[in-house]
């Protein structure tokens, strides 16, 4: 099997001839760089995730706001840049501000566009606004481009509550709005929902065979109460979405998830991308497993703060993980987080040398 | 409405997660001349704990906590120019701020909340702030403990060089050092030469009311 077909066998609930091992693939700022090293790990097992929106051609649709008029300034700030960006439109103005670090891919955001009541309408009117065209061609090209040395993913986004959260008004004005303006919430909320699902639809449409809801799901922040409320129905009918054109659906949930392990096999999510076990996360991969059984494929996130306790650590703790998932059905190993550059190459280099030797299936340790 | 009645209010505004009823019974409290030390003390922080409680319980989460602080600071604004200098005595002073590179804030927000509530004096450095900064600040503020949280993996050497910073400066040995945030770990904080790992907002609190003996 090449490394796209092993990787496969998993996504179809077959057996791999190895557990898969992979990294996102994207050379800079951060994730795997391109040169000899890189490549001599890649010739011992290590997968290339493409997720599109990060690659060249953008993901498989565009997004267009043809009433509301774009300004962006940016100041540098040695290896970083504040950018700030205002959207004009007929209701009013709203603006964010981010700040990129050439070392780190995403921007972090240091004001939300909602920083007032006021600002929903604004915000509101932008995603009604909002329409989306396909651009399957790039998902084409960057599915061509990794070819038999990986698997290429559409990324759908975050779901409503989660763009809420990470893009439109962080948590500390969530958490104030859900108890002091819940109506206001609420109607945005629904906007947002119902153009989720324009864009479910337009990549349930594309060539890709796996889709992903970004998400970046912790049980710490979205309690099972609020998962319940605002995350349990969008995924289940996003889910059915994208099943009924043959998709094979993930989300990306890197944080605690203890708390939220019964619910999360009933949204009918296929795989738990950067599930991120003990000592980062709180759910032991074997409760996990004992929990949502064979129907749920866990892509484990390497915890990566190990990475920094040295190669010994690295090690027991990539074996320790393959132990806990052998014989080895239904799991993937990856790294979903950045590592410091300086001990990337023996972080990666580490990993790799073990899967490499044990990680042949079924698992014997 | 009695004393006890008043306080109680204030107690369950703040478990409520209720920052206009936090305000309304604040504003009672000063109408019926309660002290505005007891109105903290024996209304708000107690509702704090109870918060607490909860969340180490798995009852409340960050977003309840988050509004605990709400509710909290609403309080406080109104009764803080009531409070007369040196009226509540202080359970330590700390110097807290998010490691070099790192924005994030909520979770350090959240234990500046919870510490303050606990008596502590709190002073806040704010987000990416660089070794050198926390230097100065124990040098000028001369805290009990120094705080560091940090959210992505890559700050996370920064906290490192802090303790360096901090040692290099001679003045190690006068502080107590706590380090959180979802990516670290126990054995990172001992590797890094940190006093204590507070794996959430509530246990590093509480370690922190440990070291200064509960004063």
């Amino acid at each position: 099997m090449n490394l796209r077909e092993n990787a496969m066998a998993v996504f179809h609930h077959e057996k791999p001839e190895r557990i898969p091992w992979w990294i996102y693939d994207w050379a800079f700022p951060s994730f795997l760089p391109r040169g000899s090293w890189e490549r001599e790990l890649r010739n011992k097992g290590l997968c290339l995730y493409g997720l599109d929106k990060f690659l060249a051609g953008g993901p498989s649709y565009t997004i267009e706001t043809p009433n509301v008029e774009v300004v962006q300034r940016s100041v540098a700030q040695g290896t970083k840049k504040v950018v700030t960006t205002t959207y004009n439109t007929p209701v009013g103005s709203v603006s964010k501000k981010e700040r990129l670090d050439l070392n780190y891919l995403n921007p972090w955001t240091m004001e939300f566009m909602i920083k007032d009541i006021s600002d929903y309408e604004v915000v509101k009117f932008i995603h009604e606004d909002t329409t989306y065209r396909p651009n399957y061609q790039a998902f084409e090209d960057a599915e061509r481009n990794v070819g038999d040395d990986g698997f290429c993913v559409a990324a759908v986004g975050y779901t409503p509550f989660h763009e809420a959260l990470f893009h439109i008004m962080g948590y500390q004005r969530v958490a104030i709005d859900l108890y002091t303006n819940p109506e206001e919430f609420e109607k945005l909320f629904r906007v947002v929902e119902k153009k989720f699902y324009e864009v479910c639809r337009m990549v349930a449409d594309s060539p890709a065979e796996i889709v992903q809801m970004g998400d970046n799901l912790n049980g710490r922040v979205t309690s099972p109460r609020l998962f319940e409320r605002f995350c349990m129905p969008i995924y289940r009918k996003a889910t059915q979405i994208f099943h009924q054109k043959g998709k094979i659906v993930m989300v990306h949930m890197d944080g605690a998830l203890d708390c939220l392990k019964e619910l999360i096999p009933k949204t009918g999510i296929d795989v738990v991308e950067a599930f991120t076990p003990p000592p980062v996360g709180d759910l032991p991969i074997s409760e996990a497993r004992a929990s949502w059984g064979d129907k749920i494929i866990i892509m484990i996130n390497f915890p990566e703060p190990v990475c920094l306790l040295g190669v010994d650590a690295i090690k027991k703790c990539t074996l320790e993980i393959l132990r806990s998932i052998a014989p080895g059905d239904g799991f993937m190993l990856s790294i979903t987080e950045d590592i410091p550059q300086n001990i990337l190459e023996e972080s990666m280099r580490t990993i790799t040398e073990v899967m490499w030797e044990h990680g042949k299936y079924p698992i014997k340790l | 409405m009695s004393k006890i009645e008043i306080l109680n209010r204030l107690r369950d505004s703040v478990e409520n997660l209720d920052v206009k009823g936090a305000e309304q019974a604040c504003g009672e409290a000063l109408d019926a001349r309660i002290p505005a030390y007891e109105a903290v003390t024996d209304g708000m922080a107690k509702g704090i704990n109870i918060v607490s409680e909860k969340f180490e319980a798995g009852e409340y989460f960050l977003l309840e906590l988050i509004m605990a602080g709400e509710a909290m600071k609403a309080g406080l604004k109104i009764l803080e120019p009531h409070l007369k200098v040196g009226e509540i005595e202080s359970s330590g002073r700390v110097v807290i701020g998010t490691a070099k590179d790192d924005l994030h804030d909520v979770g350090k927000n959240i234990v500046v909340a919870l510490l303050k509530s606990a008596g502590f004096n709190v002073v806040d450095l704010g987000v990416d702030v660089p070794p050198e900064k926390f230097v100065e600040a124990v040098e000028k503020e001369k805290p009990d403990i120094v705080g560091m949280s940090s959210l992505i993996t890559l700050s996370m050497p920064a906290m490192e060089a802090t303790i360096g910073a901090i040692e290099k400066a001679d003045l190690r040995k006068r502080i107590k050092v706590i380090v959180g945030g979802a990516p670290v770990t126990e054995e990172y904080a001992e590797k890094i030469g940190a006093d204590a790992f507070g794996k959430d907002a509530v246990e590093g609190v509480r370690i922190c009311k440990t070291w200064m003996g509960g004063r």
